[in-house]
């Protein structure tokens, strides 16, 4: 009775897995492991997609800037610097432009009358009347 | 996830980051070739000697009549020679090339205004002399503000004027008509002022003359050239400055030969900026410059007072810098006048532009021919009327 009824229980008992099952699954999730390695940091470096849009943005703008930038300068603005005296330029100080307002002189104008003038002519004599002005220098 | 040779991803990290590199260096190098050198070192001004001045000629100065009819024919500088208180020195550099270190740039601060500025940029110790004059001190009322007399800056300029030439043109700045730069003028009074308020307070004559001399040296300098009328004014100004100082030591410590020869030569400051505003009023155009019904500048000119006035003096003014004035009025001419007066000015400035006797005035002519007036140029014509 008792190898009947072990019979029986041995029957019902679940099967039990191979034996060489747990080595062939190891030997198997290691060449998995070998054949996917955990990516290195240069890799994760090359493959990430938010320095990869900071790269290829800052090749943009350096090319830009490259191309706006040209190596000779720009020759300078067509506004006067000081050459022509009545030009002088707005960032010529306070005091070289007090040097260089004076005023005009034609000493060839003539009055309505033409009197003074001709007069001049003949003696020679007159002499080119000062302006009262103070001294700008 | 990809499987690539870990080596490999290496060596394309790294030739991402050098095109970042290299691109970013080009950028460096491109904006350092556009600005001034700023650490350019200036060499030292080599030795000078000056000359004793000249005695006085045994029957005396003679007093110029500027006021005379024949004054009208004379070149506008000093009839009195200038050797009688301060012959120049014999030193062979070019004194220009201390004072360019100190330029002001273009833009309306002195500063760059734009990426694109940085071509016309401050002079690498203009930044220096800023501070400098910060420091300055009341000087004697009638200079005012002095540098400390032992200011470093006043020191090292003081071999420089001992030089006997300074020429800006063309090495320094270019000749580029309306826009030629020019030196800091605002320095060279500093200095003139410093040293003169110096000479007053020193406790030998021999140097407090020697601090006047200098101060009439760097005038006459400035005057060598011819080019601008604005730099011969400043330096006859200098001139003013140092011999006011002659004649104020003189005449307080009783050698009233020196004082009479500084009041004769004081005397000439002030006829001839009189005579250089003539000449300047002569060869001006700006007065028959209007805007027209719709805003526009035109030219209202005669052409009697072209060719009277404007061209006669651009073609027959002996002074250089007054023929300047009168080429950049035919400049004006050229775009703003009649076209048979466009004509006429094209004419004399191809002539002019091809002349051998004076290479200022021929590259001047060059540039007022070659001018297109731009915007900003118009602009500012429209403004000022």
């Amino acid at each position: 009775m008792t190898s009947d009824r072990d019979r029986l229980l041995d029957a019902l008992k679940p099967p039990q897995p191979p034996p060489e099952l747990r080595d062939r699954s190891l030997r198997a999730a290691t060449d998995v492991l070998r054949r996917s390695p955990v990516p290195d940091r240069w890799t994760r470096i090359w493959e990430s997609r938010p320095l990869r849009l900071a790269w290829a943005a800052a090749v943009a703008g350096l090319l830009v800037a490259n191309t706006l930038i040209p190596t000779t300068p720009r020759p300078a603005p067509a506004t006067a610097q000081g050459f022509s005296l009545h030009h002088l330029s707005q960032a010529a100080e306070d005091e070289i432009r007090a040097i260089a307002t004076m005023p005009r002189l034609d000493l060839n104008a003539r009055s309505l009358s033409g009197v003074v003038s001709a007069a001049a002519a003949r003696t020679g004599a007159e002499e080119t009347q000062s302006p009262n002005q103070k001294e700008n220098a | 996830m990809t499987t690539a040779d870990p080596a490999s991803r290496y060596r394309n990290v790294i030739a991402a980051a050098a095109v970042i590199a290299l691109l970013a260096g080009l950028l460096g190098a491109r904006i350092l070739a556009r600005t001034a050198p700023a650490s350019r070192s200036t060499p030292a001004a080599p030795a000078a000697s000056i000359p004793e001045p000249l005695p006085l000629p045994a029957g005396g100065l003679e007093v110029p009549c500027w006021g005379c009819q024949e004054a009208k024919e004379w070149r506008v500088e000093f009839r009195t020679d200038l050797d009688l208180l301060a012959p120049l020195g014999d030193g062979p550099a070019n004194a220009a090339v201390w004072f360019q270190d100190f330029s002001k740039g273009s833009g309306p601060a002195g500063a760059p205004t734009s990426i694109q500025d940085f071509g016309t940029a401050d002079g690498p110790r203009l930044a220096e002399l800023m501070t400098a004059r910060e420091a300055r001190i009341e000087g004697p009322e009638w200079l005012g503000k002095v540098f400390p007399p032992d200011h470093p800056l006043l020191l090292e300029a003081e071999p420089w004027c001992d030089q006997a030439v300074m020429e800006f043109y063309p090495d320094i700045y270019p000749l580029e008509g309306y826009s030629t730069r020019i030196p800091n003028l605002l320095f060279t009074l500093d200095l003139a002022r410093s040293w003169v308020g110096r000479g007053m307070q020193a406790d030998e004559s021999d140097e407090a003359l020697a601090d006047f001399r200098r101060t009439i040296r760097l005038g006459r300098l400035l005057r060598q050239e011819g080019v601008t009328v604005i730099a011969d004014l400043v330096g006859l100004a200098c001139i003013r400055i140092g011999s006011e100082g002659v004649y104020r030591y003189a005449a307080g410590s009783g050698d009233l030969e020196l004082a009479l020869t500084a009041a004769i030569v004081l005397g000439e400051h002030s006829s001839q900026r009189l005579m250089t505003m003539e000449r300047v009023t002569r060869g001006m155009v700006t007065d028959f410059v209007h805007l027209d019904t719709d805003g526009r500048p035109t030219l209202v000119l005669s052409d009697e007072r072209l060719e009277s006035r404007i061209i006669s003096m651009a073609t027959t003014e002996p002074e250089r810098r007054f023929r300047g004035e009168a080429l950049i009025s035919l400049a004006v001419v050229r775009i703003l006048g009649t076209p048979e007066q466009q004509a006429r000015a094209v004419e004399v400035l191809g002539e002019l532009a091809g002349s051998d006797d004076d290479w200022v005035t021929a590259e001047l002519a060059r540039w007022c021919l070659d001018f297109e007036p731009t915007d900003e140029f118009m602009e500012e014509i429209t403004r000022s009327l």
